[in-house]
């Protein structure tokens, strides 16, 4: 095989290198601390919080649930916080709409974190404490997700320095 | 056997140290009470970022950016007043791997408070310059001396609308500048033999060993002349003077399987950190006749200002990788005047934009559509401005060493007293006031800004502590003299930043190694004429 030859090659594995996606989401990830429902709410409420637009796929789609799983697997202090704030978004999903978390619409979920993030930056109780990790958390995994990193940020591997287009002075 | 020199610490001072030691010919001992580290393995793994977070997690480390802080010790002072920390990394290269790589010389008119003169060190600025790789531009500026550069590395986009906020303010005859800053990373062939920068911005634990540590260019260059002997995981427990007299004559280290050593040396240089030096100088009630080590305590202290330049939104990428998240520096001010209301100044390191280790702008309220657009937005379109002061010098600033506490080996921690006066105060609250003005003044609005300082918001540099073994011509009234060589015990020498008499805005680190250099030659110099 010659020098030429091999360009190729290096190209594929250069681009594999910088669009490789996580190879912890995926669709055969197994859950580890938290429950398929758990789970399953969390990544509707991640959803709502970052949805997708023309830019970018929303938190759902780049699987920032099983960040949380991540989290909860291995530092238990996030996973009591992640379960008992789903049991007070729950009780509050029960007293507002009388059906459970696990039951909401989107269009529910949507005024359930209209209602919890009233105050935010100064929780006054549990729900909008938990409001603003899960925020935190949302941002956190879809930001280091490939979608996140790829599409969102947008970033692309090049030297840093002035844009062509801009005009500064 | 007996060693010519042992070196104590291979951080910054003591890596040069070492190699500046054992290529004039002397045998040389390099003591780190850590091991060695592997880059790309032991930190800056190259992998997708959850998968990172992943294996840290399973690692028991926090967060999902893996750096060489990781190794960072943990409850290992005793912090009292206003909030102090201390940085230290037991390994071989200490805080040099995870260092910035900020290099900046100090200026002459720095140096009119020291009792060495800026062309007294010139020589060795340049010497280490060449030697470490340094990357800039050449500004010309009077207080912040030009050194020998590698190929620069511009300044970001945003840290360009700063600089436009810069030079307007400067038509109105405002006393301030605004560079690319100057680093030691290989930007373009380099003797070491060291990568050239990829712009990960991962500097806090270089993959690829770009960056210069003591681990990847001092030290190795030290091996190959066969005079240097390393002792990894090896803790120094003792000073022991030759009896009945002021001479150091050996130290007595603990090694990996706690075991007591003792290695036997001619002259021996401490190059632990200012905090750790000083510790083991009260620890041992060596070097301290004057009553002065472990005072004229100062660092860096800082505060950060955020502004937003919305005509960057349009760009269809972030795309703000490069060296690390600091490219540019507000410098110049106060240098020709004094402020009336503070000692000293400050300079201000700027970055911008969404760099892939950390969104710099989190503080947007509420959620869902409108939200991820403004996030990312924000991120995008922001500048930084991170003040760093010289902090003052004062009596309520002091190592000592804490009566209730010592360590696995014994040994007193040491305690950290940190108090900002009023000076300290308003010189952050000068430095708010300029950094709110250079934004607006940039066509860009504040975000984020402290507005009023209290003592609470300010934020002590946990790695540029300096001045606890004050270098002086008098006995009296300073710890080592012009040589860095203690004014008690002749064959004791100091080669970390705690020999600073003084201390200006700038990053110590390149001042630390042109320091240590030039120790090293005098105390080889003397070492020959049988002075020590």
């Amino acid at each position: 095989m010659n020098r030429r030859e091999l360009f190729p090659i290096l190209a594929a594995a250069a681009q594999h290198q910088h669009h490789k996606p996580a190879a912890v989401l995926t669709d055969s990830y197994q859950l580890k601390a938290l429950s398929s429902e758990q789970n399953q709410i969390l990544s509707q409420l991640a959803d709502v919080i970052i949805p997708a637009d023309t830019r970018s796929p929303g938190a759902a789609e780049a699987r920032v649930s099983q960040y949380f799983d991540l989290l909860a697997e291995h530092v238990a202090p996030l996973k009591k916080a992640f379960l008992e704030g789903l049991e007070d978004f729950n009780t509050l999903a029960q007293s507002r709409f009388e059906v459970p978390l696990a039951k909401l619409t989107r269009a529910q979920m949507t005024t359930l974190l209209e209602v919890v993030s009233q105050h935010e930056g100064n929780p006054t109780n549990g729900a909008e404490s938990f409001f603003e990790l899960l925020k935190f958390h949302t941002v956190e995994g879809y930001r280091l997700s490939h979608v996140g990193q790829t599409q969102w940020l947008g970033y692309q591997p090049h030297p840093p320095g002035l844009y062509p287009d801009l005009t500064l002075d | 056997m007996t060693y010519d020199a042992i070196v104590v610490g291979s951080g910054p001072g003591g890596g040069i140290a070492a190699y500046s030691l054992a290529t004039q010919g002397l045998k040389v001992a390099l003591v780190e009470a850590g091991r060695r580290l592997v880059p790309g393995k032991d930190y800056g793994r190259d992998l997708p970022p959850l998968d990172l977070l992943a294996r840290r997690l399973k690692e028991g480390k926090s967060g999902g950016f893996d750096s060489a802080w990781d190794y960072r010790e943990q409850d290992h002072f005793t912090g009292v007043g206003d909030r102090p920390g201390h940085g230290l990394v037991k390994a071989l290269g200490g805080r040099s791997l995870c260092w910035a790589g900020h290099s900046l010389r100090f200026g002459p008119l720095d140096f009119t408070k020291w009792p060495i003169s800026y062309n007294e060190v010139a020589p060795y600025y340049a010497r280490a310059e060449r030697f470490m790789g340094v990357y800039g531009y050449k500004d010309g500026l009077s207080n912040l001396p030009d050194g020998e550069f590698l190929a620069p590395v511009p300044m970001r986009a945003g840290e360009s609308l700063l600089r436009r906020g810069v030079r307007s303010l400067k038509k109105k005859g405002r006393e301030m500048d605004f560079i690319a800053l100057r680093k030691a990373m290989v930007t373009s062939k380099h003797s070491s033999g060291r990568a050239i920068c990829q712009y990960c911005g991962n500097c806090g634990g270089c993959p690829i060993d770009s960056k210069y540590t003591s681990a990847n260019t001092p030290i190795p260059r030290a091996f190959k002349t066969g005079n240097l002997t390393v002792f990894t995981n090896a803790m120094m427990t003792r000073i022991a003077m030759a009896p009945g007299t002021n001479r150091v004559a050996s130290i007595e280290y603990t090694n990996q399987t706690g075991q007591t050593e003792k290695l036997a040396c001619r002259t021996l240089v401490l190059a632990c950190s200012a905090i750790e030096t000083a510790r083991m100088l009260l620890a041992n009630n060596v070097a301290n006749s004057s009553g002065l080590v472990g005072r004229n305590l100062t660092s860096h202290f800082g505060i950060t200002v955020l502004g937003l330049f919305p005509e960057l939104a349009h760009r269809k990428h972030s795309d703000d990788a490069g060296t690390a998240y600091y490219h540019s520096l507000l410098t110049g001010l106060y240098w020709k005047q004094e402020n009336p209301n503070f000692t000293g100044t400050y300079q201000v390191q700027c970055g911008a934009g969404a760099p892939p280790q950390r969104l710099f702008y989190r503080g947007e309220k509420g959620f869902g559509a409108a939200y991820k657009q403004e996030l990312l937005r924000k991120n995008v379109c922001h500048a930084g401005m991170n003040m760093q002061g010289s902090l003052l010098v004062s009596d309520r600033k002091y190592i000592d060493l804490d009566p209730s506490r010592k360590d696995a080996y014994g040994i007193p921690f040491p305690r950290i007293h940190l108090h900002y006066e009023d000076s300290d105060i308003a010189m952050a609250q000068d430095c708010v006031n300029t950094c709110e003005e250079i934004i607006r003044a940039g066509k860009g609005e504040v975000i984020s800004s402290p507005g009023r300082v209290r003592r609470e918001d300010l934020v002590i540099d946990l790695n540029h502590w300096v001045g606890t073994t004050k270098m002086g011509r008098d006995p009296k009234r300073s710890v080592v003299n012009t040589d860095c060589q203690s004014h008690d015990v002749p064959n004791l020498f100091i080669g970390d930043a705690s020999v600073f008499p003084d201390y200006p805005e700038k990053n110590p680190t390149l001042t630390n190694i042109a320091l240590s250099w030039r120790m090293s030659e005098r105390l080889a110099e003397k070492l020959r004429k049988k002075e020590v």
